[in-house]
C-alpha cells in the first residue's frame, strides 16, 4: 500500500471514503492485538474494533495529526472498550481488564497482548508497527517521523518493559557489574 | 565492549541495523559473555513470541463490514441532515404539534404497542405538504441483463393532505428515459427517447384518473402509512417493532402481510418526527432467505419544491399526443385480443402503403399526420408480405401483444423486406376499448 495514513485521511476528507479501507486493513492487526490485550475476548475485540473504525471514520475531521493515526485510533478503541465494559458490567458479562493484568486464554497469548497494550504510547506504537503491522525499523521511523535510532531505542526499552511484565526480565545490576 | 554498551546495541544488532564494526564488536562480546548472550537470547525469544502472536491478527477481515457500516451510516446521516433542515423550516404551529406528538409518542411507545407508533406516524404525516423520495429497484431483469433502477419522486400536497402534483423520473424504462407528471386534471408522460426515427421525444397526455396509483412503485408516504395502519387494524399485517437503540436510530417495523405472503416490508420511522424515512421490500427466495428487492428512501419532507419540476421541458418539435382530445387506434368491439392486434397492424401498414399519414398516425399512438409524413415519406411501403400469429408482449410490465410482420419497402431506390414485430396494446384509461400500435415499427 503506497499511500500513507496522512494521504488516506486526506482522501477520506476529500470525499473518497473508500480510501478508509486501506487504513482498516493496515491497522486492524495492531488494533486487534491491543484490544485482545485489553478485553481478553477475541470476539469482543473484533466487535469493538469494528465499532472503533466506524467511529473513527466519522471523527476524521477532528484528527489533528494524521501521521499519528494509530495512536488516535487506539484512544478511540480504549473509549469504545470502556463503554462496552460499562454496558456489559450491568449484566455481569464482562469486566474490562486493566492493561497488564494476567489471565491468559488457552491458545491466545493474551498476556503478551495485555503487556503490549499497557506499554506507554511511544513504546506501544513502535511494537505494534514493527510486529503487528510488519514494518521494518526504517519504515516505522518514517511512519512516526523519528530517526531510526530512536525506533531501536524505543524497541529496546519496550522489550525491557515487556519482559518485566511477562517474566524473564533483564537483571540490569548483574550486567553492570559483570564486566 | 562493556556489557552496558552491548545491551544498548542489542536491538540494533538483532534487527540487522548495526554497521559492520558494531556488529563484530557485539558478536565478539556475546561470544565471551554468558549474561549478555542470555540477554540477546531473551530478546530474540520475545521477538519470536511477538511475531507469532502478530500472525493471529492477520486477515481478520474487518474492512468489508466496516466499509459497509460506514456506507449505511453515511446514507443515514444524509437523511437526518435533511430532516434537521426540514425541522428548521416548520411553522410554529406545526412544530408545536410535532412536539406534542413526540411527547405522546415517547410515552405510548414505552407500552411497546405497535399501533401507537403507527398512529403517531399517521398523525405526523398529516403535516406533510411536500416530499422528495428516491427509489432503487434491485436486480430488475430487463433485456437479458439485471439492472438497478433508480427512480425519483416529488409530490406536493394540498391542505387536505391529498396530492396536488406529482413528478416521477424513471431513467430506465421500456420507453427509455421517462418523466411522468401527474396533476389533478391530466397526466403528462414525457419520453425523450421516443418520437420515431427523428428521436425528438414524445409527450403523451392522458386524463387524470384520481390518485396516481398507476405511478408504479411509488405512493406518497401518507398513503403507505395509512395502508399499513388499515392492514394492521384489519388483522392482515403482522408487525414486529424494534425500538431505536440510539437517539438517531429509526423505529423499525417489520411487516408480514397475510394477503401477500413471501413479501416482507421493513418500515423505518424517524423516532423524532415520526415520519417514514425508508421502506425496504424483501421477497422470499427459494432457499428460504429474504432478499432486498427495492428500497424507497425519503430524502426530505416539506422542503420547498422548485416549481420548474412540475413543468415539463418539451421541445417544440416533439411528438405530442393528447388522448383526452384525439381518437387513437381502433375499437376492439367483439374481436379477440389477437384479432384486434392483427387488425390494427394490418390497417396501419395499409395506411402507410396508401400514404394516408393521418390514419397511420391515428393507429400509431395518435402520432400527428405531419410528423408521420416526416417520419415515413422517404420510405415507400409496397405491400404486406405476411402478418404472423400475435404473441404476448415479452417485456414484463408492458402488456398487450406483438404481431410479427414482413413488409416490402423501397428505400433509396432499393427494395428490401422489413421484418419485425409490431407492439399493440389498449390505448389506456381514456379510451379503454381501443387498441393502438405503440412500438416495433
Amino acid at each position: 500500500m503506497p499511500v500513507t495514513d496522512k494521504e488516506c485521511v486526506r482522501l477520506c476528507l476529500d470525499g473518497h471514503p473508500e480510501a478508509f479501507r486501506h487504513l482498516v486493513e493496515r491497522h486492524e492487526p495492531a488494533l486487534l492485538a491491543y484490544l485482545g490485550g485489553l478485553l481478553r475476548d477475541e470476539d469482543l475485540a473484533l466487535e469493538v474494533a469494528q465499532e472503533t473504525f466506524v467511529r473513527s471514520f466519522f471523527a476524521l475531521g477532528g484528527l489533528r495529526k494524521p501521521e499519528s493515526f494509530l495512536s488516535w485510533l487506539i484512544g478511540i478503541a480504549t473509549r469504545v472498550a470502556r463503554e462496552g465494559a460499562r454496558t456489559r458490567r450491568k449484566d455481569g458479562a464482562l469486566i474490562l481488564q486493566e492493561p497488564g493484568q494476567g489471565g491468559a486464554g488457552p491458545s491466545r497469548d493474551y498476556d503478551l497482548d495485555s503487556a503490549v497494550a499497557a506499554l506507554p504510547e511511544p513504546y506501544r506504537d513502535v511494537v505494534l508497527l514493527r510486529f503487528y503491522e510488519g514494518l521494518s525499523c526504517a519504515e516505522v521511523a518514517e511512519r512516526i517521523h523519528v530517526p531510526v535510532g530512536t525506533v531501536t531505542k524505543r524497541l529496546s526499552r519496550a522489550y525491557e518493559m515487556l519482559r518485566k511484565v511477562l517474566g524473564n526480565a533483564p537483571v540490569r545490576g548483574d550486567l553492570e557489574v559483570h564486566k | 565492549m562493556k556489557c552496558v554498551e552491548c545491551v544498548e546495541q542489542l536491538t540494533g544488532y538483532v534487527e540487522g541495523l548495526s554497521d559492520e564494526m558494531s556488529r563484530q564488536a557485539v558478536q565478539a562480546h556475546l561470544d565471551s559473555c554468558d549474561a549478555c548472550r542470555a540477554e540477546a537470547e531473551a530478546i530474540a525469544g520475545l521477538r519470536v513470541r511477538l511475531q507469532t502472536n502478530a500472525g493471529r491478527f492477520a486477515d481478520a477481515g474487518l474492512s468489508a463490514p466496516v466499509m459497509d457500516r460506514i456506507r449505511r451510516q453515511q446514507a443515514k446521516v444524509r437523511r437526518h441532515g435533511m430532516l434537521w433542515r426540514y425541522k428548521g423550516r416548520l411553522s410554529a404551529a406545526v412544530a408545536a404539534a410535532a412536539l406534542v406528538a413526540a411527547v405522546v409518542f415517547a410515552i405510548l411507545s414505552r407500552t411497546g404497542t405497535t399501533a401507537y407508533a403507527l398512529e403517531q406516524t399517521v398523525e405526523a404525516s398529516k403535516a406533510v405538504r411536500s416530499v422528495h423520495m428516491r427509489q432503487v429497484l434491485l436486480d430488475v431483469e430487463w433485456g437479458g441483463r439485471k439492472w438497478n433502477m433508480h427512480n425519483e419522486f416529488w409530490a406536493q400536497f394540498g391542505e387536505d393532505g391529498k396530492p396536488v402534483r406529482v413528478r416521477v423520473n424513471y431513467p430506465l424504462t421500456n420507453d427509455g428515459h421517462k418523466v411522468v407528471l401527474w396533476e389533478k386534471d391530466k397526466v403528462s408522460v414525457w419520453m425523450k427517447d421516443k418520437g420515431g426515427s427523428a428521436g425528438t421525444g414524445a409527450l403523451l397526455i392522458t386524463p387524470s384518473g384520481g390518485v396516481p396509483n398507476w405511478i408504479e412503485g411509488f405512493s406518497d408516504p401518507k398513503a403507505i402509512v395509512d395502508e399499513l395502519y388499515e392492514a394492521q387494524s384489519g388483522g392482515k399485517a403482522f408487525i414486529e417493532k424494534e425500538e431505536p437503540v440510539t437517539q438517531w436510530a429509526p423505529v423499525r417495523l417489520t411487516v408480514t402481510r397475510s394477503d401477500s405472503l413471501g413479501v416482507r416490508k421493513v418500515y423505518l420511522i424517524d423516532p423524532k418526527t415520526k415520519l417514514l424515512e425508508q421502506l425496504d421490500t424483501y421477497r422470499l427466495q427459494s432457499g428460504g432467505d429474504y432478499k432486498l428487492v427495492s428500497s424507497m428512501i425519503v430524502s426530505d419532507y416539506n422542503e420547498p419544491v422548485d416549481p420548474r419540476l412540475f413543468v415539463l421541458d418539451v421541445p417544440e418539435d416533439a411528438v405530442r399526443v393528447d388522448e383526452r382530445t384525439q381518437v387513437i387506434g381502433l375499437p376492439k368491439g367483439s374481436l379477440t385480443d389477437k384479432e384486434i392486434a392483427t387488425k390494427v397492424t394490418r390497417e396501419f401498414f395499409e395506411a402507410l402503403i396508401a400514404r394516408d399519414y393521418e390514419k397511420a398516425g391515428q393507429l400509431l399512438s395518435g402520432t400527428p399526420a405531419d410528423r408521420m409524413e416526416r417520419m415515413f415519406k422517404d420510405t415507400k411501403y409496397v405491400r404486406i408480405i405476411s402478418l404472423g400469429e400475435p404473441a404476448p408482449q415479452p417485456e414484463p410490465g408492458v402488456g398487450g401483444l406483438v404481431v410479427p410482420y414482413e413488409v416490402e419497402v423501397e428505400e433509396g431506390g432499393q427494395t428490401t423486406v422489413k421484418k419485425y414485430q409490431a407492439a399493440v396494446r389498449p390505448v389506456g384509461p381514456a379510451q379503454p376499448d381501443r387498441w393502438t400500435i405503440h412500438g416495433g415499427i
